[in-house]
C-alpha cells in the first residue's frame, strides 16, 4: 500500500486502508496498542486504549484512523503524562430535548426507537459507533453523550438502554500476549483481510473464520510475547494446541453500567443489555483486573480478610475502578465470590461516567458564575477604576488613590456606586405585619418618611444580613439588604410571605443607586435641585439634576451622606451632571477599598466579612437593634435564651500604633489564643491602626491588650471616628 | 452599559407589576405584550404606566431589562447549545430559567423569540451567546 495515508504509532508510520480503525491498521501491521491482552473491539476492554493526539485512555477499537494522528502507547503498568498544553479551544456543548432517548442503534435499540416514534414520540439514537457514546445518565433524566465535536446533553422522558452485551475475556495465565481475540474481534479482522495465522478457538469459534474450534476449559495461553499455543482441560488432561492467533468464545455478559446507574430513573433495558450474563468459571490464576491488575491472588487476599460482598471487593482491591469499569473482571468477581461460597451477587454499583473524559470535555459548557455589572460599570472603567467582583459584582476597588478617596469623603464630597445593594418594595395591608414577623426591630414605630437600620436574624437568633427598613406609608415599604446577602434575604422573606397579604417586588436590579458623601454632599444636592433637605434617617422622592430618584439620608461612610435611587437607565446622566456639579468642591468618586476603611474607622460591621455562622446581636454588640418588647419575631426565642448565657466572645474595636494588623490575622492574650481580626486597615484620619475582630472573654472579662502579628492591639470602643456621630447627622 | 453588538441585546420599555393574581388575570396590557413570569407578577413589555385595579400593586416601570427578538431560525443554534430546559411545543409560551448559565426569560412565538435578561448580565450574556453560537455544534 504504498499510497496509503499514515498516522504514527510510537514515531512508527503506520498505512491506513480504507475505514480502518485505529486498531485495525495497527493489528494489520502487527503492532499491538498495549503490547498484549485479548481484543474485543467493543470498547469493552482495556487491552487496545493509546493515546491520540494528545488525548489519552482513547480506544483505538472504536476510533477511526485519521491520516496525520499521532498515537502514543501508554506507558507499560502506569498512567500517560498529562499533556504539556492542552490548549485553550474549549470543547462545545450542545443541549437536545426529546421524548426519548435510545442508547445503542442495534436490532433492539431501532426497534425501541419506531415503538417510540409509532407513539408519536420524538426519539434521540445515540450510538457509540456512529460517534455519539454515552457516558452518563443522570438525574432528568439527563443523557450526557461524547462525540468528535464536543458534547451533547440531551433531556428526555425516557431513556431506552440498548447497548447489547459484551464477550466475556479470559482470565488465566497468559492471557495478556498478543494473538489473543474475542470471536466478535477475530470476526472483524478477518472480515477486514487482516490475517490471523493459525487460528485455535476456545468455546464458541467464529463465524467464517477458518479455525480449529477445541472445546474444554481455557487453562492457560502460552508463549513468549505472543500467543504460541492454548492449553485446555478436558476429562482426559490437558490438551496443547498451537496456534498463532486464540479466540475466545467464552460467552457474554451484558452490557448494562448505564443502566444501572440509572437507578429510580424512567430508563428500561432491553435486547441483549436485559440478558442472562455467564457467569465463567471461577479462574485459579491470573489477571482478573487488567485495569488495576488484581489477580485471583489477591481477591483470595481479601476474601480471607472478611471482604465477602461485591462492593466491599471492589474497594478493597479497586477492581472494576478502572478504564473498563468492570467490563473484564465483573463476570470473574461475581464467579470468584460464588465459587468461595457467597451467593451469587449482583453487579456492583455502575456511576458516571462509563468512559474516561478530558478536563476539557468535562467542562464543556460550563460557565464561571455570572457576576452583573452596575449601570455604572462602564464609567468605572472609563477612569481607570481596577475592577473586582464583590460580594457577586463587578465593583470598582478603586479609582487609583484610596486615600485621596478617603479625603474626599471625609473633608469634601464623593460619589460610590451602591447600585448593588438589595432593594424590595413590600406593599399589602399586611406589609407591616410581615416585617414586624422577620425584623427585631419595632416596624410598627417607623413613620412614614422615616427609615430604619435593622438586622435580620434566623430561628437561631444568629444574624445573616442588614439593611435598612423606609416606610412610605401605612401600606408600603421599602427594604435594603448588603450587596451579596440580597438573593438570601429575598428567599427569606417570601419565605415567611405566605400567610400575610403582601405584594413583594425585589428592585436589585432595576435601580441604580448612588452614594453622595461628605461634608459637602447637601451643597452639591442642592445644586442638583433638591430644594428641602432630609433629616437623618429620612427618606424622599425628588428630582435631582433631572433624574427622579428616592432619595435616603444615612450614612455608611460617618460623613453625612445621601442615597439616590434612581432608575438604572439615567443612572450615568446623573453621576456625570454631579460629577460636574461638583467639580469646584473637588469632587472624586469612591471605590470598595475606601469604603471599607471609611465604614470600618466608623466601627460598622460587614456582614459576612464580621460576623460569622453564630453572631448574636449582643455578640456584634448591636442589643440595641433587637427589640424584644415589640411582640414575636423571628429568633426572639432565641434571643432571649442565648441573653441569659454568659458571653464567651465579642466583636470589639481594636487600635495599633505604627501599622495596621490583618484581616485573619489570630490574637494571642499570654500565649492563648483568643480570637482574630476581621477587618483592618490604617486610618490617616486617626493615624492609627483601627481594626474589629472576635475576641474571647479570659477569666470573665474581655482583655485590654492582645497580640496580634507582632503588634500590641489595644481595645477601644467603637466607634473609633466620630464617636457622637456629629458628622453624619449634620 | 449595554454592549451586546452581536446579540443585538437592546434595553426593554417595560413595566413590572406585582399584584393579586386574580387582578393580573384580568390585567389589560394594552399595545403591551404581558409575560406572566409569576402567579402575582407580570412583565409587561412594551408600554409603561398600566393601571392596575389592585390597591395595593407595585407597578414600576423596569429599565432593568434587555431583550432581543430573534426569528426562529436565528434563535435555533443558540438554544440549542446553551438553553439548559426543554422547550414547549406549544406557541406561544414564556419559558424561563438558566441560558449559557445566566437567567433569562424565552417568549416563544411561532416565528419569532423574545430573550430577555436583566440589564446588569446582558453584556455577559451576549459574550456567551457569541461564543457559543459561533462554534456551534455542526
Amino acid at each position: 500500500m504504498p499510497d496509503a495515508a499514515t498516522f504514527k504509532f510510537d514515531g512508527v508510520a503506520v498505512p491506513i486502508s480504507g475505514e480502518d480503525t485505529l486498531l485495525d491498521a495497527l493489528l494489520r501491521h502487527d503492532i499491538h496498542p498495549t503490547g498484549g491482552g485479548c481484543l474485543c473491539f467493543g470498547g469493552d476492554c482495556p487491552h487496545c486504549i493509546a493515546t491520540v493526539d494528545g488525548i489519552s485512555y482513547v480506544r483505538t477499537c472504536q476510533t477511526p484512523a485519521t491520516p496525520g494522528s499521532t498515537v502514543i502507547p501508554h506507558p507499560p503498568g502506569g498512567d500517560p503524562p498529562l499533556p504539556p498544553n492542552a490548549g485553550t479551544e474549549p470543547v462545545q456543548m450542545r443541549h437536545e430535548h426529546a421524548d426519548v432517548v435510545v442508547i445503542g442503534g442495534g436490532d433492539a435499540g431501532m426497534a425501541a426507537s419506531a415503538d417510540a416514534e409509532k407513539g408519536g414520540k420524538r426519539t434521540a439514537i445515540l450510538d457509540a459507533r456512529h460517534g455519539a457514546e454515552v457516558i452518563g445518565i443522570y438525574a432528568g433524566p439527563l443523557v450526557v453523550a461524547r462525540t468528535a465535536s464536543g458534547m451533547r446533553h440531551v433531556m428526555c422522558d425516557e431513556v431506552v438502554v440498548a447497548t447489547g452485551a459484551a464477550e466475556i475475556q479470559p482470565v488465566c495465565p497468559g492471557a495478556d500476549l498478543r494473538g489473543i481475540f474475542t470471536v466478535r474481534a477475530a470476526e472483524r479482522l478477518h472480515s477486514r483481510g487482516i490475517d490471523l495465522g493459525t487460528v485455535v478457538a476456545v468455546g464458541t469459534g467464529p463465524q467464517g473464520v477458518p479455525a480449529t474450534v477445541v472445546s474444554g476449559e481455557l487453562v492457560r495461553l502460552e508463549g513468549e510475547e505472543r500467543v504460541e499455543a492454548v492449553v485446555v482441560s478436558t476429562g482426559q488432561g490437558e490438551e496443547r494446541w498451537p496456534c498463532e492467533s486464540a479466540v475466545v468464545g467464552l460467552g457474554f455478559t451484558p452490557r448494562d453500567a448505564l443502566y444501572r446507574m440509572a437507578d429510580g430513573l424512567p430508563v428500561s433495558v432491553v435486547g441483549a443489555a436485559a440478558g442472562t450474563a455467564t457467569i465463567p468459571p471461577c479462574p485459579p490464576a491470573g489477571v482478573v483486573c487488567p485495569c488495576a491488575g488484581v489477580t485471583v491472588e489477591q481477591l483470595q487476599a481479601v476474601w480471607e480478610r472478611g471482604f465477602h460482598e461485591m462492593e466491599l471487593v471492589k474497594r478493597a482491591t479497586l477492581a472494576g475502578t478502572g478504564t473498563c469499569q468492570g467490563g473484564v473482571c465483573l463476570p470473574y468477581l461475581r464467579s470468584f465470590l460464588a465459587d468461595r461460597g457467597a451467593e451469587l451477587q449482583a453487579p456492583f454499583t455502575a456511576r458516571p461516567m462509563t468512559r474516561q473524559l478530558t478536563m476539557g470535555e468535562v467542562a464543556a459548557g460550563q460557565e464561571l458564575r455570572t457576576h452583573p455589572r452596575t449601570p455604572l460599570d462602564g464609567v468605572h472603567r472609563s477612569l481607570g477604576a481596577r475592577m473586582d467582583r464583590i460580594g457577586g459584582w463587578w465593583r470598582p476597588w478603586t479609582y487609583g488613590d484610596t486615600a485621596a478617596e478617603c479625603a474626599a469623603v471625609r473633608h469634601r464630597v464623593s460619589l460610590g456606586d451602591v447600585s448593588t445593594l438589595g432593594k424590595m418594595v413590600v406593599s399589602g395591608p399586611d406589609a407591616e405585619a410581615m416585617l414586624q414577623r422577620i425584623y427585631p426591630t419595632d416596624i410598627a414605630t417607623i413613620k412614614p418618611g422615616r427609615s430604619r437600620y435593622a438586622l435580620m436574624l434566623n430561628e437561631r437568633g444568629y444574624v445573616f444580613d442588614d439593611g435598612i427598613v423606609a416606610r412610605v406609608d401605612e401600606t408600603r415599604l421599602l427594604l435594603t439588604f448588603t450587596t451579596g446577602g440580597a438573593s438570601l434575604a429575598e428567599m427569606w422573606i417570601r419565605d415567611w410571605a405566605a400567610p400575610f397579604d403582601v405584594r413583594i417586588m425585589n428592585t436589585t436590579m432595576s435601580l441604580g443607586a448612588i452614594n453622595v458623601t461628605g461634608p459637602q454632599a447637601r451643597t452639591l444636592l442642592h445644586r442638583a435641585g433638591l430644594a428641602t433637605d432630609l433629616p437623618y434617617m429620612g427618606h424622599t422622592e425628588a428630582i435631582v439634576a433631572g433624574v427622579p430618584c428616592t432619595i435616603f439620608r444615612l450614612s455608611f461612610t460617618g460623613e453625612l451622606s445621601y442615597e439616590l435611587h434612581h432608575p438604572t437607565d439615567r443612572s450615568v446622566e446623573l453621576w456625570e451632571r454631579l460629577t460636574e456639579l461638583g467639580e469646584d468642591l473637588e469632587i472624586m468618586p469612591h471605590g470598595i477599598e475606601a469604603l471599607t476603611r471609611l465604614r470600618l474607622e466608623k466601627g460598622h460591621i460587614l456582614i459576612g466579612q464580621d460576623t460569622d455562622f453564630d453572631s448574636t446581636a449582643r455578640r456584634l454588640h448591636h442589643d440595641w437593634a433587637i427589640n424584644l418588647d415589640k411582640g414575636d419575631f423571628i429568633g426572639r426565642q432565641a434571643v432571649i435564651r442565648t441573653n441569659q448565657i454568659p458571653l464567651d466572645k465579642m466583636l470589639v474595636g481594636f487600635v495599633t500604633d505604627e501599622q495596621a494588623s490583618f484581616e485573619g490575622a489570630v490574637l494571642w492574650h499570654d500565649d492563648r489564643y483568643v480570637g482574630y481580626i476581621t477587618s483592618a486597615a490604617w486610618s490617616p484620619t486617626l493615624d492609627k491602626g483601627v481594626a474589629l475582630g472576635w475576641l474571647d472573654v479570659v477569666d470573665g472579662a474581655l482583655p485590654d491588650h492582645v497580640q496580634v502579628a507582632g503588634l500590641i492591639a489595644t481595645r477601644a470602643p467603637l466607634p473609633f471616628y466620630d464617636p457622637e456621630g456629629v458628622r453624619a447627622r449634620a | 452599559m449595554l454592549e451586546s453588538p452581536a446579540l443585538g441585546l437592546q434595553p426593554l420599555v417595560a413595566t413590572r407589576v406585582v399584584a393579586r393574581p386574580d387582578v393580573l388575570d384580568r390585567l389589560d396590557p394594552g399595545e403591551g405584550l404581558a409575560l406572566r413570569t409569576a402567579p402575582d407578577e407580570v412583565l409587561v413589555v412594551g408600554r409603561t404606566s398600566i393601571v392596575v385595579d389592585d390597591d395595593h400593586a407595585i407597578v414600576f416601570d423596569d429599565t432593568g431589562w434587555a431583550g432581543v427578538w430573534l426569528t426562529r431560525e436565528q434563535a435555533a443554534p443558540l438554544l440549542a447549545t446553551a438553553c439548559e430546559f426543554s422547550l414547549p411545543t406549544d406557541r406561544p409560551a414564556l419559558v424561563q430559567g438558566m441560558v449559557a448559565q445566566i437567567a433569562a426569560k424565552l417568549w416563544l412565538e411561532p416565528d419569532r423569540v423574545l430573550i430577555a435578561v436583566p440589564v446588569a448580565t446582558a453584556a455577559e450574556f451576549a459574550a456567551r451567546a457569541a461564543r457559543l453560537t459561533g462554534a456551534a455544534l455542526q
